[in-house]
């Protein structure tokens, strides 16, 4: 069920606490070739992001337009003490990066392969439910945020030439 | 309770419209397979 408006306004993101962030946002601006103010938002969002998997009973996914996030995401674990004591002071419990494990990506493409009607309809559902969680806990403008604005900049092509060596 | 009513159809109608185009758009952009469909999950342990 949607969130109230008023409810939505009660969630105060900007104080999801994460000490010395900086020591983050600098550490992946020597990954990638970004300005502070744009890795800044990018960790904004990663945060959100993090809010938003402690909020859901089932697992969320990120996929090709959040790459960005996961980049970042990437980032923040590596500051393995800080990013444990962001999750247990904010979500009092630890949200773990589990990447998909290739015989599942493997499943998949053979079950893409024999029904593909049926996992594009899959595939729908899921995404639609995902849709769905990120409108009701943070709004249609980070809904559009992640799923169109992101991902038209962040394209893995623009991605991979902001990589640093 | 009317007025209420009708603005949460309209909220939940717009809502549902936005992820409808959202996904059409999505389709349309995105290749489906495994490793763009689903790279990786989080998971909240208490």
């Amino acid at each position: 069920m949607a969130l109230l408006e008023n409810e939505l306004d009660s969630i105060d993101l900007e104080s999801l606490e994460c000490k010395n962030e900086e020591n983050i946002i600098l550490g992946f601006m020597d990954r990638y070739a970004v300005s502070y103010c744009e890795a800044q938002e990018i960790f904004e969002e990663t945060k959100k992001w993090l809010y938003l998997a402690s909020k859901s009973e089932d697992s969320v996914f990120i996929d090709k337009p959040l790459q960005i996030i996961d980049e970042m995401w990437h980032t923040f674990i590596l500051h393995t003490r800080q990013y444990y004591d962001f999750c247990l002071t904010n979500f009092k419990k630890l949200i773990h990066h589990q990447p998909t494990p290739r015989y599942e990506k493997e499943a998949f493409e053979l079950a893409l392969e024999a029904n593909p009607s049926r996992i594009l309809k899959e595939h729908e559902e899921s995404m639609k439910k995902q849709f769905s969680l990120i409108y009701d806990h943070l709004g249609s403008e980070t809904l559009m945020k992640w799923y169109d604005i992101l991902p038209n900049k962040y394209t893995t092509e623009y991605i991979n030439s902001i990589k640093k060596a | 309770m009317k007025t209420t009513t009708t603005k949460t159809n309209t909220k939940n109608n717009s809502k549902n419209d936005l992820i409808n185009n959202l996904y059409s758009k999505y389709i349309t952009n995105n290749v489906i397979s495994s490793s763009d469909c689903i790279r990786c999950e989080a998971i909240g342990n208490d």
